[in-house]
């Protein structure tokens, strides 16, 4: 809940401020009784929030420079200069007017506060001691100057003047920055009477600011903000002065642009400054850092727990996404896995349009299995007596006399080491028609025959042991003299196949 | 006291944060955790679907696979290699076979049975047995060796898996001898049979 009390002279309003709307709570009078009052309300207001919105006569403003200095450096040289300027000023703020100029690193400070600020002290530690928490506090002048058109606000200067139900409140600006203000009670049965009085008010502070050789040669921009039917006669008033080129805007069309959507009808400008204080408070305020402790340990919860809701917010929604999808992949996982099924289903039932067997295709499938790789470790004897007997043929001088066909590990020539399964034929033979002491004849028959065996099959001789040792590790022997009786020569040859 | 509650309430609040932020740390963790899972799942399921549409993309060729497994398994049964072993059948096979032949000698010596590799696979079973037989033969020329197995082949009731054969000149016979043998065979076989599932004995 958003509270303003709206301070003037006279009395302190309480008003709650919610989307633009403003509605009236109380009205305490400005004096013990209403203190205590005061007190009691805010006992029943809970943990509200409230800003202080003070339109009173006395508000005071000196500008300073200052070195330009920046962060903490600067809110000590300030809080020195306010200490100095206002001593006791429990109420009190420093303006930025900007640098003092190219050439010196300086830089202007408007200092203000109340002349009377003791008059609201009691009414602060209402505030602090209960539960409300006080944003802050705030003059008129501070939050009106929004309210001027842009491209007024933003002439090298400018007066802002608004009609408030207690007075008049008017403001110079510099350069769109606040430099001077006062607020002047005045309350007039006729509006030619108080337009009247404000122009008079109007000029005595114009007067003032050409003392200072603040006004400019030109006539100075001058806002008027105030009800509808005060047009003419605020028109009436300052057409005469050529100090002045007025533009007047009627407080209903710029609250409605300003978002004011309701506000009590005894209400003047000051509503303006009322929802705004709420709704867009500027930086600057006349509060010090201890009467605003509570609100700041307040926002700091608020932004704490912001930002933890707002952290476990974005874990969720990320979380939150990563679950659809995770969905999704689900559903997608299902759908896969259904149309496996499908194919295998459908597979079956083509299965089951497959050949009758008497045992079940398993059993078929290892049968089979089984005895392909029985076949694959044995072989046949036929076709390699088939390979002896061609070459037998083609070597009419060599003849058997004994064979050894068999199935094992494989023996190559040089290693004698194991490789795989072959077949292998161990062929003991004899070369009949050359004499045995022609060696040259023999070992080229034995090589003829050795050539057949291994012409185009896939046969290899792997050993061979002829009837002469020619190695020479070996004894050769040899005689010119036939012996009677002597054999033919016998040798021997290995050949081997690796089973396919 | 004021100040004190303040500061309590602000560490609540830093505490509330710190909780909130700590479950949406763990509900991230777990929603990726579910994201991996489901990946996995997506993945799995994929490679589910590949295997059992290539399966059925490949019906026809196990189709022509089983039509030729099971020829070759028919022949099996036709041949009397699967089940239990017929020694009384190979007995007569053989004495039948050296008979046409009219070898001059034929000596044979069956070993005990011996169990090969089995090969199992759900939901078959399939065991090979192996009976070695040595088999002596005196032949009048080389071919009766190759009529004598190619006719014990096909007189079926085992798969005969020649492991080896060796062939020598006989010794020269007597002249008054009628009808000799001029080369012997030494062989040796293994006769195996499958034995299919239950039907072992």
């Amino acid at each position: 809940m958003r509270l303003v009390v709206y301070c003037t002279t006279a009395e302190r309003r309480v008003l709650r401020c919610s989307g633009g709307r403003l509605r009236p709570e109380a009205a305490f009078p400005a004096d013990e009784n209403g203190l205590a009052a005061f007190q009691n309300h805010l006992r029943n207001r809970g943990a509200a929030v409230a800003t202080l919105v003070i339109d009173v006569p006395g508000e005071e403003f000196h500008e300073e420079q200052i070195p330009l200095l920046r962060g903490r450096d600067r809110e000590a040289v300030v809080e020195r200069r306010l200490a100095q300027r206002f001593p006791d000023a429990r109420l009190a703020v420093a303006l930025s007017l900007g640098s003092a100029g190219a050439g010196r690193r300086k830089e202007r400070l408007l200092l203000a506060s109340y002349a009377d600020a003791r008059q609201f002290a009691p009414w602060l530690d209402v505030l602090c001691a209960s539960r409300v928490r006080l944003a802050g506090v705030y003059s008129s002048a501070l939050l009106l100057p929004a309210f001027a058109p842009p491209e007024l606000r933003s002439a090298p200067f400018c007066m802002v003047a608004s009609v408030h139900a207690q007075g008049l409140r008017v403001c110079f600006l510099e350069q769109g920055r606040l430099r001077f203000a006062r607020f002047e009670n005045a309350q007039a049965a006729a509006t030619d009477q108080y337009a009247a009085r404000a122009h008079a008010e109007i000029s005595r502070l114009a007067d003032y600011l050409a003392t200072l050789r603040a006004l400019p040669a030109q006539a100075l921009p001058l806002i008027v903000i105030g009800q509808a039917a005060q047009r003419a006669a605020f028109e009436r008033a300052l057409a005469c002065d050529a100090r002045f080129a007025l533009r007047f805007e009627a407080l209903d069309a710029i609250g409605r642009r300003h978002g004011v959507r309701e506000a009590p009808p005894e209400l003047g400008a000051e509503q303006l400054a009322l929802v705004r204080a709420v709704t867009r408070p500027p930086r600057e305020q006349f509060a010090r850092g201890n009467d605003r402790r509570g609100f700041l340990h307040w926002r700091l919860q608020r932004a704490l727990a912001g930002a933890g809701a707002l952290g476990f917010a974005a874990c969720a929604a990320y979380a939150g996404v990563q679950g659809l999808e995770a969905l999704e992949l689900r559903d997608a996982a299902t759908a896969l896995r259904l149309e496996a099924l499908e194919a295998r289903h459908r597979y079956e039932r083509m299965a089951a349009a497959f050949p009758a067997t008497q045992t079940s295709a398993e059993n078929v499938r290892l049968t089979v299995q089984e005895l392909r790789r029985i076949a694959a470790r044995t072989a046949l004897p036929e076709p390699a007596l088939a390979q002896v007997a061609g070459a037998l043929e083609q070597c009419p001088q060599v003849t058997l006399e004994a064979l050894r066909w068999s199935v094992g590990a494989l023996v190559t020539a040089d290693s004698a080491a194991s490789s795989g399964l072959a077949q292998t034929v161990e062929i003991t033979g004899r070369v009949m028609a050359a004499e045995r002491s022609d060696v040259r004849a023999v070992d080229a028959e034995i090589q003829r025959f050795s050539a057949a065996l291994q012409a185009g099959s896939g046969w290899q001789v792997v050993r061979a042991q002829p009837p002469f040792d020619m190695t020479v590790q070996g004894t050769l022997k040899g005689s010119s003299v036939a012996a009677a009786g002597s054999e033919a020569p016998r040798f021997v040859l290995v050949i081997a196949r690796p089973l396919p | 006291m004021m100040r004190t509650l303040i500061d309590r309430r602000l560490m609540l609040t830093v505490i509330g944060a710190v909780l909130l932020c700590a479950a949406g740390a763990a509900l991230v963790a777990a929603s990726r955790h579910e994201l991996a899972d489901a990946n996995r799942q997506l993945l799995a399921a994929r490679a589910e679907r590949v295997q059992a549409h290539a399966r059925l993309a490949g019906i026809a060729q196990d189709e022509r696979e089983m039509t030729e497994r099971m020829d070759v398994y028919r022949k099996l049964v036709d041949l009397n290699i699967l089940g239990a072993e017929r020694r009384l059948e190979w007995t007569e096979s053989i004495g039948r076979v050296g008979k046409r032949r009219q070898l001059p000698e034929l000596r044979y010596e069956i070993s005990p049975r011996r169990s090969l590799q089995s090969l199992s696979g759900a939901p078959g079973h399939v065991e090979s047995f192996a009976s070695r037989m040595k088999l002596e033969l005196g032949l009048l020329h080389e071919g009766d060796l190759l009529g004598f197995l190619g006719d014990l082949r096909a007189s079926g009731n085992a798969y005969y898996a020649v492991n080896q054969c060796a062939i020598a000149r006989a010794a020269a016979p007597a002249p008054a001898a009628g009808l000799a043998p001029r080369l012997r065979a030494v062989c040796e076989i293994d006769l195996i049979t499958l034995q299919v599932g239950d039907s072992r004995s």
